[in-house]
């Protein structure tokens, strides 16, 4: 077998020539073919926006050579194909029928084994099986590659188009990614709440749409533009979500809502007074005062609007402009009567050093920081007319100690506050308190509230603002 | 089975002095003599086709002389009877009793040289049928075999017509070869001239015995063939069959018919021996292609087209071997 063993490797070295050759010749061609329609291509590419032209007609020439050598693989010729070819050369079928009867043992098949050994002896495999260079081919497959090259180089409007968009491609795919990995921060955010979450995502997703159907880019500048101005109105919204939500809060907290009534309570009541005094001395009909008392609302809230400007002067028997002035001039007597409210802390009550918020044996009803009624302390402090019995009862306030719903309702060691009993509830008799001891009340109040609740930075930084401003 | 390597090459080499001691009577037909011996050694009768004065008889005859075996001679002649070949049944009285007994005919050699065998009617021609296929002879009801080796070598003359009977196809068709003997060349003409009209005695010597031809159609039988090559052979035989798939178009504008399997036999067994008289133990495409011409000519049936246009059967062999060589 030692002869088989060297007539075997004579065949596969011829084998691996022919493979050579095959590469060399499939190569060439499928090379040929890649560069032939790269070219093309590109020379499409002239006259039509093609992205990438030149690298795509390079590719297909690289790939066609590869295709070549994919395909030599599978070609790549048997034992038995090479054994025959290097017969052909002078060995007379020696190769195959050795190797056919390589595992024969009788002795005409050792004799042959044997003899087409010594004849391979004499067999130079390179000189007799040499790897011819296809040059034809490889001139066949140069011109097509320069021909590719050519139209590469040749400059057109056609390529500058092109150009302009695979750099518009390449920012849409920017923009893209970057949203989307947005949208993977957003969705891993559990401090947003679910309902903003989808919303941002709904919205980043319409932004992706856009960016898919996008044909310029112009349109790439106003689409993320117009998500720009989205994500912030969707800010805004949110914000005033929120701060609408924190003013919510501390109205209720701190009883606004209710002092506003009261306010507007007070200025129908004013307004009554002047009507009285000024229209009517007889009395007011239900009619006149409820007539009056919203008008009174409606001038509290906006200012009178027309239709409830006029309903209510038919009703009173006044013209628009004397009912305007009558609630204009009950405002004033208001403010001038100290009937204010706590919260403008404006009044000019002569004790006005006095703590603000009910005392522990004030107001049960409203129990907010908020001190409303007359001034006592002021001679044309308002009262309401037609009250019951009056009754007076100190009310200590502590010294702007503030903090928690203790220390607001007062003390009753502090300065001494009065209110007034009516028939319809209480009154305060007014209670001097300074505005910054106030909106420091305010403002720490509503710290507490904000560092107690999970509220975003963004909402954190306008309710402090809000209240640092009240400050100033 | 072959013993041994060395058996083989002393049989090639008996073999080549015969075509030497042949080549001392015979001037030059160098193929013909190979190509005869390949038939002997392949168990093969072989027609023998020239004009007259080639020596076609005068090589019989040196080759029976070189070989160590039985000759004989039969002359056909338009008047020869079967008997007359293979023998006939005489009355011979023994012990008192008159008795057929069969009286050998001149087919009971080991070489039978059928001298211009189509002069010979059909019905003496079929007389060798039996014998050159099976190698027996049958009288009456008594089958006898003939002497191992056996073979016929016939001779006829392709240029006289009248007074001839071609040989039908199934007789062709027995004939491993049919060799065409050329005109010598001046050369060739010249040598004849020294030896046949000087006087000279040509002193030749039995080289082969009849065993050592039997051992050599052993060792043939044995003789490596690459696939690739025994499917060219039989590429060629399907090639001329004008019906055939691949039937080269040679075949299919002038035969009527192609070869038989015989000719792939004989195309199987002579390349085998034509590689080891040459020293290779393997077969090669080109000895497929040399045995192909005498192996396939007398095997296959022209057209109309093919006579008319004076195309020979050498022609459309040549052509089919190329036609296959170029799809192999």
């Amino acid at each position: 077998m030692e002869e088989f063993s060297g007539i075997l490797k004579v065949i596969k070295q011829i084998r691996r020539r022919m493979t050579i050759m095959e590469f060399l010749r499939l190569g060439c061609f499928g090379g040929t073919i890649g560069f032939l329609l790269g070219g093309l291509l590109n020379f499409l590419a002239i006259w039509f926006p093609i992205p990438d032209a030149g690298w795509l007609g390079l590719g297909m020439g690289v790939l066609g050579i590869l295709a070549g050598a994919e395909v030599t693989l599978f070609r790549r010729p048997g034992l038995s194909k090479a054994a025959l070819c290097g017969d052909a050369r002078g060995l007379k079928e020696g190769l195959i029928t050795a190797l056919e009867r390589r595992d024969k043992q009788d002795p005409l098949s050792r004799a042959q084994r044997e003899q087409t050994a010594q004849m391979l002896e004499n067999f130079p495999v390179a000189k007799k099986v040499p790897i011819k260079i296809p040059y034809f081919s490889m001139g066949i497959l140069l011109t097509g590659a320069l021909f590719l090259f050519l139209c590469v180089l040749i400059p057109s409007p056609a390529k500058e188009v092109a150009a302009a968009e695979k750099e518009l491609q390449a920012l849409v795919k920017e923009q893209t990614a970057q949203i989307e990995e947005l949208e993977k921060e957003i969705a891993g955010m559990e401090q947003i709440d679910p309902e903003s979450q989808e919303a941002m995502m709904d919205l980043l997703e319409q932004t992706l749409e856009e960016l898919r159907s996008m044909e310029d880019e112009a349109g790439l500048d106003k689409i993320m533009e117009r998500l720009s101005m989205k994500l912030v109105k969707e800010e805004e919204r949110r914000q005033e979500e929120y701060f609408s939500e924190m003013t919510q809060m501390a109205r209720e907290s701190l009883s606004l809502d209710e002092s506003i009534e009261q306010q507007k309570q007070s200025l129908a009541e004013a307004a009554e007074s002047q009507y009285k005094e000024q229209y009517s001395e007889s009395g007011l009909t239900d009619e006149m005062k409820e007539a009056l008392q919203n008008a009174a609302e409606s001038y509290s809230e906006n200012g009178l609007e027309g239709e409830q400007l006029t309903a209510a002067a038919e009703t009173l028997g006044l013209t628009e402009e004397e009912l305007t002035e009558l609630l204009e001039n009950a405002q004033a007597q208001i403010k001038e009567g100290g009937l204010q409210l706590a919260g403008n802390n404006e009044g000019n009550n002569e004790n006005g050093n006095g703590e603000n918020g009910n005392g522990e044996n004030g107001n049960g009803e409203s129990g907010t920081a908020q001190g409303g009624g007359a001034d006592n302390g002021s001679k044309t402090g308002f009262e309401k007319t037609g009250l019951g019995t009056t009754t007076q009862e100190e009310l200590h306030i502590p010294q702007r100690e503030v903090g928690n719903d203790e220390n607001l309702t007062g003390s009753a060691t502090g300065e001494a506050s009065y209110y007034t009993e009516t028939d319809n509830g209480l009154s305060w008799n007014g209670v001097m308190k300074d505005y910054r001891q106030v909106a420091g009340e305010y403002t720490q109040e509503a710290y507490k509230r904000i560092t107690s609740r999970e509220v975003p930075d963004a909402v954190k930084d306008i309710v402090k603002n809000y209240f640092s401003g009240l400050a100033d | 089975m072959v013993e041994n390597i060395e058996q083989i090459k002393s049989v090639i080499d008996k073999v080549n002095v015969v075509e030497q001691e042949i080549g001392k009577a015979i001037i030059g037909q160098r193929d013909i003599i190979r190509q005869l011996l390949l038939a002997i050694l392949t168990d093969g009768n072989v027609l023998l086709e020239g004009v007259p004065g080639l020596g076609k008889t005068q090589l019989i005859k040196t080759l029976a002389r070189v070989l160590d075996i039985s000759f004989s001679r039969i002359q056909f002649t338009p008047d020869l009877m079967p008997a007359d070949v293979t023998g006939t049944n005489l009355i011979v009285n023994e012990d008192g009793k008159n008795q057929f007994r069969f009286a050998q005919g001149p087919i009971f050699a080991n070489i039978v040289l059928a001298d211009e065998i189509n002069r010979a009617t059909p019905k003496t021609q079929s007389a060798l049928l039996e014998a050159m296929q099976e190698k027996t002879v049958t009288s009456g009801r008594q089958t006898l075999r003939l002497p191992q080796p056996f073979m016929v070598l016939a001779t006829q003359n392709p240029i006289e017509n009248e007074g001839t009977y071609p040989l039908p196809e199934a007789q062709l068709d027995r004939f491993l070869f049919k060799l065409h003997i050329s005109f010598p060349s001046l050369e060739e003409l010249k040598a004849i001239m020294e030896v046949t009209v000087s006087g000279k005695s040509v002193d030749i010597r039995p080289v082969l015995t009849g065993e050592d031809i039997l051992a050599m159609r052993r060792i043939i039988l044995e003789m490596p063939m690459a696939e690739a090559v025994a499917e060219y052979a039989l590429k060629l035989v399907v090639a001329s069959h004008p019906e055939q798939a691949g039937a080269q178009p040679a075949a299919g504008r002038y035969l009527q018919y192609g070869a038989s399997p015989r000719a792939a036999q004989a195309i199987y067994q002579t390349s085998r021996a034509k590689a080891l008289l040459e020293g290779r133990y393997h077969v090669s495409f080109e000895d497929v292609e040399a045995v192909a011409l005498p192996a396939m000519r007398h095997r296959l049936v022209l057209n109309f087209d093919a006579v008319s246009e004076g195309i020979t059967p050498d022609d459309i062999i040549r052509e089919i071997i190329r036609g296959v060589k170029d799809v192999h």
